[in-house]
């Protein structure tokens, strides 16, 4: 296991070079000239904008300006921003902690719907429950999340007055109106996903259902519940398992939209207004993070693939030999 | 009027044959279309073997409204031009936000009193060739690849996952930037941008099935007997791959129209006027207060569309379930 | 008893009305407005935005408020600092302007005691008032404000444009400071109403740097800095030692919470839930669901209707549009009234001609008969003649389709607008292609390069555009219409000698009459040529909790009537003198 994971951490460098070259290039090659939004969108003589251009680094060749961003991230200094003349890092770790509790609470919400919605629907699969399942997470689908989130504040803000419309609340402000702060951006961010892990779950149950271990467990007659839960959840949870992990990535999508309505101060937002003005350095620090956080993330649930079916690591081994 | 509960649905049937669980779920839905149509009297009607012929029928009402739908989608999207409903782009000011069943406008109008019928039958046009090309394209390439490098491993496998791991990390929101920025608002841009970044999802969906599958004892075996990799990689593993990989592109079907409607939202997606399902989603925001049809009309549309895919996929996969063939 | 000093007061219909009718007139005139779709630009139908609440009772001390702004800003440091309306909510808290624009249209001392210029303009000398300090307990002189315009002009601020016309600032004593200008400008303490005219703590500036003085202001203003959590909070407690607390300037609240909240609708529903008692917007389409809401007694709606309009920016210098005929062809093509409309304006705002409102002194009624109505007709002609011509400066043949790229930023209303353009345009047989274009790009596209030729040309067609337009005529006019190569934004790149004299008599006089007149001819030639399509007024508004008082009825340290929420561009108010009823 130490063996995969240095093996794993090895090929996390080949990635976030990629990453942080590609965004450099498609950022230096975007129209917009950052010193032009740092002089305030116009008043700016040739003069002023060559003084900025050369105070921002801009003025050096894009492999110069590459290259010593590199050398600065390596040491952990990803620099300063051109336009709120933050530093990146202080800037990304304030705001870490607000994105990483609303994708977290999402997914979990997601979750929590979502496995016993699946494994039921598969289990009753043409029932009554599993048509009402079927409809409502086409539904979910069919409604964009900023809808969505209108409607989730127009109910339980302003009609029921149970939850803030918009803003946080930092857990040092007590966890109840921390989760309060949460919970209806985590809902609104999780639809879609509600929607995804039910129907991939309910499909891969469905075959998990006809296997083998399963029909012998059948036979023994164990419980029901101790079939569905025990027997036949793990080893159906690889396409749900997989395409959570991966929603690491395009939550931080999501949460560009959903930040942005509940007015959070999370990275979602910090990333979208960076490259709205032309914010290198800061789109570089954030997308840098991304990288990180999706890797490890992804790392891990490569390591619960072994966790929930055994043959996989005889298979791994078996690979190497 | 209830529809009675079907009969492989006991607890006492947990497991059965496949294609009778898929077309089991085909049949309690249209027992229930049936039972709002006050045919329920046909289920009570008896005869030798009245449960297995029942199904049969039945699912063929619901799996053919559903089909029906998809067919009268494709069709008012290539036909649009002749029906007799206003240009998409014709906008009206002053008889904007229209309610449906307004004269002249059955679905009523948006925020610039454009019939929103017409924008609906043009939009299919857009929404249906960006989602089914870029989910078609991912499901080909990312699908091929997870399966190889599932069935591999080793070096291909590092290389070609670290490749899909940059994909993902990167933020599309910046490769749809620039690439906007570059070549336009064209539809096949946005397309291939789509497409390109699903690409990693099947890829890691398959490359999880195959780790899954190719340790089975019939895949070991058919190694062991001396098949060629390749029929090994096409005969065996990829039917079991296929299952999930086909489902979460038909759910991705969904995913990808709304997605647009959200890129739509930023300003990313095709040029205005030209209409989609998600843009009209994302032009009627703006009325959710007053006017709410405008947003939700496209939505029910889209959500029809997406649970008659999802049907006609669940039977089509029932009636050639290669797996089960295969076993 | 203050009275109402918003501008449109003095020609509003229901201003001869009791204020009680006028709050009355203006519920039922946006139950109707709202209701009626056929009601499109009926301009009888317009909501007298004069009618805002009215201070109730004394001014009380204590409390404290949570307003909702449009959106954050990147710092307070004035040079770092790019605030827009939402911004300057904060800026004119923690700082306090030399000067400041009143209800009438000039411009008077606010922070500085008085200002005096010589004889033709070229140097004014302030007087600052004796015992004012910043919040750090330092003290507000004259070499504190020569320190802070020689950091305000290095070459990196922002502001470095805006006061490149100073030659100089010199200490001429400890209360007193000239500013020498390189050329005349009649109206230069206008330049001192916002960032360049707000004095900063020149302590607190050397011991943080810029950086973190951008974080942590230090002014002279009603309210004290206190923290900042950027996209989500930034507060402001009372400066219990104001020097304005004497002459009736506050503050009366304990503290106030700034909270961006950048997209409307939440905003909007963030004030109805009770989250916050204030909130500032600048969308007609939300002003009229504030005023549902107002309506029934839920909150209170202040709104200003100032000189900053919606227009559509033409560039003179790129064919076709450096062809005067296809620029009138596509005013006269545009009905503004149904643009209004699907902006959700019709009953809030009115269509514009030009640069300033019915209400400015510098409004003229030539001008806006001279300004291209309504008339497709007249377009199609005016385009045929140019696509027949077979001189015709975009090069095609005669006889082929002009075309035209629309761009605008990707916010829900100016998508529509652009598509009502673009079906306008087709009308009459131009061919519109629309861009949605993030605002980077966008402000990037207008100024263009300096490598360009002319420098500063751009690279656009036609853009939507907000034209601000609060300020003293020739400080905008300058900036709107100076020599292209030395005037990024001067986006429309259009000059001309006309403009170029009737510039030189604003600069130079400060002659009420002969300065309206040349406004006037300006007006006539820009309706004429038309580089700015007009579409109307930006509505500025603040909806609060009714027990908020007297955001509109502020007042300038001598008394005189303050502009309301037209601070900088409307959309701002002067919160040290807001208070809270019991």
């Amino acid at each position: 296991m130490g063996g995969l994971i240095a093996k794993k951490l090895l090929t996390l460098i080949p990635v976030l070079l990629a990453v942080s070259l590609l965004t450099y290039l498609l950022l230096s090659l975007l129209p917009g000239d950052p010193a032009l939004l740092v002089l305030g969108g116009g008043a700016a003589s040739a003069e002023a904008i060559a003084a900025v251009r050369a105070d921002l680094g801009l003025d050096q060749p894009l492999p110069v300006r590459y290259l010593a961003w590199l050398g600065d991230a390596v040491q952990g200094d990803l620099g300063m921003s051109y336009i709120t003349r933050q530093e990146v890092t202080g800037a990304i770790l304030e705001r870490l902690p607000v994105t990483l509790e609303l994708m977290g609470v999402s997914l979990v919400l997601a979750l929590v719907v979502a496995v016993p919605l699946g494994v039921f629907s598969a289990y009753r699969s043409g029932g009554r429950f599993d048509r009402t399942v079927t409809g409502a997470t086409f539904g979910l689908l069919a409604l964009p999340n900023f809808i969505f989130a209108l409607i989730l504040i127009a109910a339980f803000s302003v009609g029921l007055g149970l939850f803030p419309a918009t803003g946080w609340s930092r857990l040092s402000d007590g966890l109840g109106d921390n989760l309060r702060a949460v919970f209806l951006p985590a809902l609104a961010l999780s639809v879609s996903n509600i929607a995804v892990f039910t129907r991939l779950l309910r499909t891969d149950m469905i075959a998990t259902l006809q296997e083998d271990h399963v029909l012998l467990a059948r036979a023994k007659g164990l419980p029901t519940s101790r079939i569905l839960f025990r027997h036949a959840l793990r080893p159906s949870s690889f396409s749900l398992l997989t395409v959570a992990g991966l929603q690491v990535g395009t939550l931080l999508s999501g949460t560009v939209i959903i930040e942005t309505i509940f007015a959070l101060p999370g990275v979602g937002r910090l990333l979208f207004d960076a490259i709205n003005s032309r914010d290198l350095l800061m789109v570089q620090g954030v997308v840098l993070l991304l990288a990180v956080t999706f890797v490890v993330v992804n790392f891990v649930v490569d390591v619960l693939y072994t966790f929930l079916d055994p043959r996989i690591r005889s298979g791994a081994a078996r690979a190497r030999a | 009027m209830p529809a009675p509960e079907p009969a492989p649905n006991r607890p006492g049937r947990l497991v059965g044959a496949d294609s009778e669980q898929a077309t089991s779920s085909a049949t309690s839905a249209a027992e229930l279309q049936a039972g709002q149509f006050g045919n329920a009297a046909a289920t009570t009607e008896p005869s030798p073997e009245p449960a297995q012929r029942r199904r049969r029928r039945k699912a063929g009402v619901l799996f053919y409204s559903c089909l029906a739908w998809l067919v009268l989608v494709v069709v008012v999207a290539i036909t649009a031009p002749w029906l007799p409903i206003p240009g998409p782009d014709a906008i009206d000011i002053p008889n904007r936000q229209a309610p449906p069943f307004t004269a002249g406008h059955l679905l009523g109008t948006d925020g610039l009193g454009r019939d929103i019928a017409s924008r609906l039958a043009y939009g299919a046009r857009v929404s249906l060739i960006i989602s089914i090309a870029a989910v078609v394209t991912g499901i080909v390439v990312g699908g091929t690849l997870g399966m190889v490098v599932g069935y591999f491993r080793g070096r291909i496998e590092t290389v070609v996952m670290a490749a899909v791991d940059v994909i993902l990390a990167f933020p599309a929101l910046v490769l749809l930037l620039a690439l906007v920025a570059f070549v336009g608002q064209s539809l096949t841009a946005i397309t291939a941008v789509i497409a390109f970044v699903s690409i990693p999802f099947y890829a890691r969906v398959a490359r999880a099935t195959t780790l899954a599958v190719s340790q089975r004892e019939y895949v070991l075996a058919a190694g062991l007997l001396g098949a060629r990799t390749r029929r090994i990689l096409f005969r065996e593993i990829m039917p079991n791959v296929i299952l999930p990989v086909a489902a979460f592109g038909l759910i991705a079907l969904g995913v990808v129209i709304v997605l647009e409607g959200s890129l739509a939202f930023l300003g990313l997606s095709v040029q205005a006027p030209a209409a989609t399902w998600g843009s009209m989603i994302a032009e009627g925001r703006r009325y959710l207060d007053s006017d709410a049809h405008i947003a939700l009309i496209p939505s029910v549309v889209m959500f029809l569309t997406v649970l008659s895919l999802n049907f006609v996929g669940d039977v089509l996969r029932s009636r050639f379930d290669v797996r089960e063939a295969n076993l | 008893m203050t009275y109402r000093t918003n501008r449109r007061r003095r020609t509003g219909a229901a201003v001869r009305v009791g204020a009680a009718l006028a709050a009355l007139a203006l519920a039922t005139s946006a139950c109707s407005g709202g209701d009626d779709p056929s009601g499109s630009g009926d301009g009888a139908e317009a909501v007298d935005p004069g009618a805002n609440p009215e201070p109730q009772g004394e001014p009380q001390q204590g409390g404290s408020l949570t307003v909702a702004l449009e959106g954050e800003t990147n710092g307070w440091q004035p040079g770092i600092s790019a605030p827009s309306a939402p911004g300057f909510n904060v800026m004119y808290s923690i700082y306090d302007p030399l000067v400041i624009g009143t209800g009438e249209g000039s411009f008077e001392p606010y922070l500085a005691e008085s200002f005096e210029p010589n004889e033709d303009f070229t140097a004014w000398t302030f007087t600052l008032r004796e015992g004012v300090t910043f919040h750090d307990g330092s003290a507000l002189t004259a070499d504190v404000v020569a320190q802070n315009v020689a950091v305000l002009k290095e070459p990196t601020s922002n502001l470095a444009g805006v006061l490149s016309e100073v030659a100089s600032v010199a200490a001429v004593d400890p209360l007193t400071v000239r500013y020498d200008l390189a050329r005349p400008n009649a109206a230069f303490p206008a330049l001192l109403t916002t960032t360049a005219g707000m004095p900063f703590s020149m302590e607190n500036f050397s011991a943080l740097g810029p950086e973190e003085a951008n974080a942590e202001p230090v002014g002279t203003g009603p309210f004290v800095f206190e923290s900042w959590v950027r996209d989500d909070r930034l507060t402001v407690t009372a400066n219990e030692s104001y020097w304005g607390t004497d002459l009736g300037l506050g503050p009366y609240l304990d503290e106030i919470v700034f909270r961006p909240i950048p997209d409307e609708d939440s905003r909007l529903q963030s004030m109805l839930s009770g989250d916050v008692d204030a909130f500032q917007t600048l969308r007609e389409s939300i002003v009229g669901q504030a005023q549902d809401a107002a309506a029934d007694g839920e909150i209170a709606l202040h709104t200003f209707l100032g000189n900053n309009g919606g227009t559509t920016i033409l560039n003179t210098l790129a064919a076709p549009l450096d062809d005067v005929r296809v620029r009138q062809a596509l005013a006269h093509a545009a009905d503004r009234e149904q643009l209004i409309e699907v902006l959700g304006g019709t009953g809030i705002t009115e269509p514009r001609t030009q640069f300033f409102t019915e209400d400015s002194p510098y409004y003229s009624e030539a001008v806006a008969e001279a300004y291209p109505a309504y008339d497709p007709e007249r377009a199609t002609e005016l385009l045929q003649e140019y696509i027949d011509d077979p001189e015709r400066s975009d090069g095609k043949a005669a006889g082929e389709p002009v075309t035209v790229q629309y761009n605008c930023q990707p916010d829900p209303s100016l998508t529509e607008l652009a598509q009502a353009y673009q079906a306008f345009w087709s009308n009459i047989g131009v061919e519109v292609a629309v861009n949605s274009v993030d605002q980077a790009t966008h402000i990037g596209n207008a100024v263009g390069s300096p490598a360009s030729d002319p420098a500063f040309a751009g690279d656009y067609l036609a853009n939507c555009w907000r034209t601000s337009a609060e300020g003293d005529p020739f400080n905008i006019l300058k900036n709107e219409f100076g020599p292209v190569p030395l005037q990024p934004l001067n986006f429309t790149n259009y000059t001309s000698e006309t403009l170029d004299e009737q510039l030189a008599v604003l600069a130079t006089t400060t002659d009420e009459e002969a300065r309206r007149a040349a406004v006037e001819e300006i007006g006539l030639e820009l309706a004429e040529n038309v580089p700015v399509l007009w579409v109307s007024s930006t509505v500025a508004a603040f909806g609060v909790d009714p027990a908020v008082q007297n955001l509109s009825d502020w007042q300038l340290p001598g008394g005189a009537d303050g502009v309301g929420l037209g601070l900088f561009q409307g959309g701002s108010t002067m919160w040290g003198q807001v208070w809270l009823a019991e």
